[in-house]
């Protein structure tokens, strides 16, 4: 019960007893506690003057860095201020070291300051406030309120490394990159040999064929390289979505996503990102470490969607990238997934697919069952056909086992496709 | 363990002490035993605030009690503060005990104490010399009085709760 309403409880029955047995002393035992709640009263603070201010470091870390959360408060009242201090955490955040609350018998003028670190899974956190409790001495009379003390940080997706990802879209960009655009220029693979043309540099005269064709000289060309435009759509659909005691097959999604964010940009290509699934989430495509920032901030904040219009592909949003451009699905796939599948790859998009594999992921967290090889198997052959059939459209498929590295899934795909799978586009 | 625990423990010893041995100077049995059980459970639901306060209000309700069973209002009157400033440690230990952290706490409990006992001893001295006085009041005046003190009460209260 509440110490007020307690002590105003006893003082009215104190009051009544001594009034109904007209006896004095009734009214002397109430001395004690009038004084007791009449001291309180006179100390009792008018109003919360306290300050609050968060400083949170560093704003962006990756998954299984550290966070530290320091809470300065300031008692801009004119009297001493007995504080009590809770700290209102986000979610999912788990304290490793320092305290969250602290009591404290702060001065007028006085600064206190609450440090604590903190570990969070992949996402975006905000601090709104902090929860105040203002007393006087006795403890007897209180007043909280929740203060405004705003801060935030984002827990980055951990992306493996991956090495350079040999893709062969049909269109590529005008910059130098690692895509062979089979045209002569700037480059270092052999192209091929012309006549020598007024302006040509000396150096690139092929010696060995003039000396076959000594009536006119030759120059050698080499194959000009370039970056491409690649479209990364990560698959977040409810139904795509696999939870397993707590993990969630998602989690791979994201990693492998921004992985070869990361990689691809290295080699100098142009990123952009779509989250399919809650809505049109869109990363406009660009260059370099700011858009990997913005990717892997977007990638943070990658969640399930439960949207009905985008339950299915059918609305895929195909005009957000160039024409012939890249396009890598990352999703555990659905068997209504295939018909815009092979529609993007018939508009001329070089399609791969990273499908971490929902099955094996599954097997791995269920208990031991006698009909469960039987249903093993027959979820396997299912995916199995599934993955067929696109590879027969002529799209390559990474069947990605989550406990297998993804740079080896990746890379005997990728390799089995240039050696002259069907979806190798050529640059014109 | 902590300095106002051990204060704690011997605030509800008086508590239920003083009032028990005035009674057994009145030769008044039953209430001595129940208020020696009453301070058994007081300790033994230290810190489980609602049910503190519940033994705190039972105390009060022996304590009262003695009045009509004509134990001296100095023994009760000892008791009555005793018992607030075990109702009031109690309280203080639960909040110390909640909070991970307490800066500067042997600072922050000495504070507490010396005011504690600053508004135990008011409290009691105050009572005491009150028990020494007689004025004679008409009903009417009385029942004003009465009145008065209902109604300021209510108004605190009410004050309070907004």
């Amino acid at each position: 019960m509440n110490r007020v309403l307690l002590a105003g409880l006893l003082i009215f029955a104190l009051l009544a007893a001594g009034l109904a047995a007209l006896d004095g002393r009734f009214l002397l035992l109430l001395i004690p506690l009038l004084i007791y709640v009449g001291a309180a009263l006179l100390r009792m603070p008018e109003e919360i003057a306290v300050r609050a201010y968060r400083d949170v470091r560093p704003l962006a870390a990756q998954e299984g860095e550290c966070i530290t959360v320091g809470l300065h408060l300031v008692n801009t009242g004119p009297e001493t201020a007995l504080l009590e201090v809770r700290d209102a955490l986000p979610e999912r955040l788990r304290v490793l070291a320092g305290e969250t609350e602290q009591l404290v018998a702060l001065p007028a003028g006085a600064a206190t300051h609450l440090e604590y670190v903190v570990e969070a899974p992949r996402g975006s956190y905000e601090f709104q406030s902090v929860l105040v409790a203002v007393s006087e001495t006795l403890g007897l009379f209180r007043r909280a309120a929740r203060l405004p003390a705003y801060g935030g940080f984002s827990i980055m997706p951990r992306a493996p490394r991956l090495r350079s990802l040999e893709i062969r879209p049909r269109r590529t960009l005008g910059f130098a990159g690692p895509i062979p655009s089979r045209q002569s220029g700037v480059g270092v693979d052999f192209f091929g040999v012309r006549e020598y043309q007024p302006g040509d540099p000396l150096r690139r005269v092929n010696w060995r064929a003039m000396a076959r064709r000594p009536d006119r000289p030759y120059t050698t060309e080499f194959e000009q390289e370039r970056t491409a435009d690649v479209g990364l759509i990560l698959d977040v659909r409810r139904q795509s979505v696999f939870e397993m005691e707590g993990i969630s097959l998602l989690e791979y999604g994201v990693q492998a996503t921004a992985a070869l964010a990361e990689s691809l940009l290295r080699d100098g290509h142009r990123v952009g990102l779509l989250l399919y699934g809650r809505g049109i989430e869109w990363v406009f495509p660009g260059y370099g470490r700011v858009q990997r920032e913005h990717i892997l901030r977007a990638l943070a904040n990658a969640g399930p969607g439960d949207s009905q219009v985008f339950a299915s592909l059918d609305f895929f949003p195909a005009r957000l990238f160039p024409p012939r451009s890249q396009l890598i699905f990352i999703s555990p796939l659905q068997s209504d997934d295939l018909g815009m599948l092979f529609r993007l790859r018939a508009h001329g998009y070089a399609v791969l697919v990273v499908s971490p594999d929902p099955v094996a992921f599954e097997v791995a967290h269920l208990p031991a069952d006698p009909l469960l090889p039987v249903a093993i198997r027959l979820a396997q052959l299912e995916r199995r056909l599934l993955l067929q059939q696109l590879r027969q459209g002529g799209i390559a498929v990474a069947d990605w086992q989550v406990q297998r590295s993804l740079d080896e899934s990746l890379h005997a795909t990728v390799a089995r496709a240039v050696r002259g799978g069907p979806w190798v586009g050529r640059a014109p | 363990m902590r300095l106002t625990r051990r204060i704690f423990w011997g605030a509800v010893a008086l508590a239920v002490g003083a009032p028990a041995v005035g009674a057994l100077l009145r030769g008044v049995t039953a209430l001595p035993l129940g208020l020696l059980a009453l301070g058994a459970l007081w300790s033994v639901v230290a810190e489980r605030t609602r049910l503190a306060g519940a033994a705190f209000a039972l105390c009060v309700g022996g304590i009262a009690l003695g009045i009509w069973l004509g134990v001296g209002i100095g023994w009760l009157l000892v008791g009555m503060t005793a018992a607030l400033a075990a109702w009031d440690l109690e309280a203080f230990n639960a909040q110390l005990a909640s909070i991970a952290r307490v800066e500067n706490e042997r600072e922050l409990v000495r504070e507490h104490l010396r005011q504690l006992a600053l508004v135990c001893g008011i409290g009691l001295s105050v009572a005491l010399a009150a028990s020494r006085l007689r004025v004679q009041l008409s009903f009417g005046v009385a029942l004003f009085l009465a009145l008065t003190a209902v109604l300021g009460l209510g108004y605190v209260l009410r004050g309070l709760g907004e």
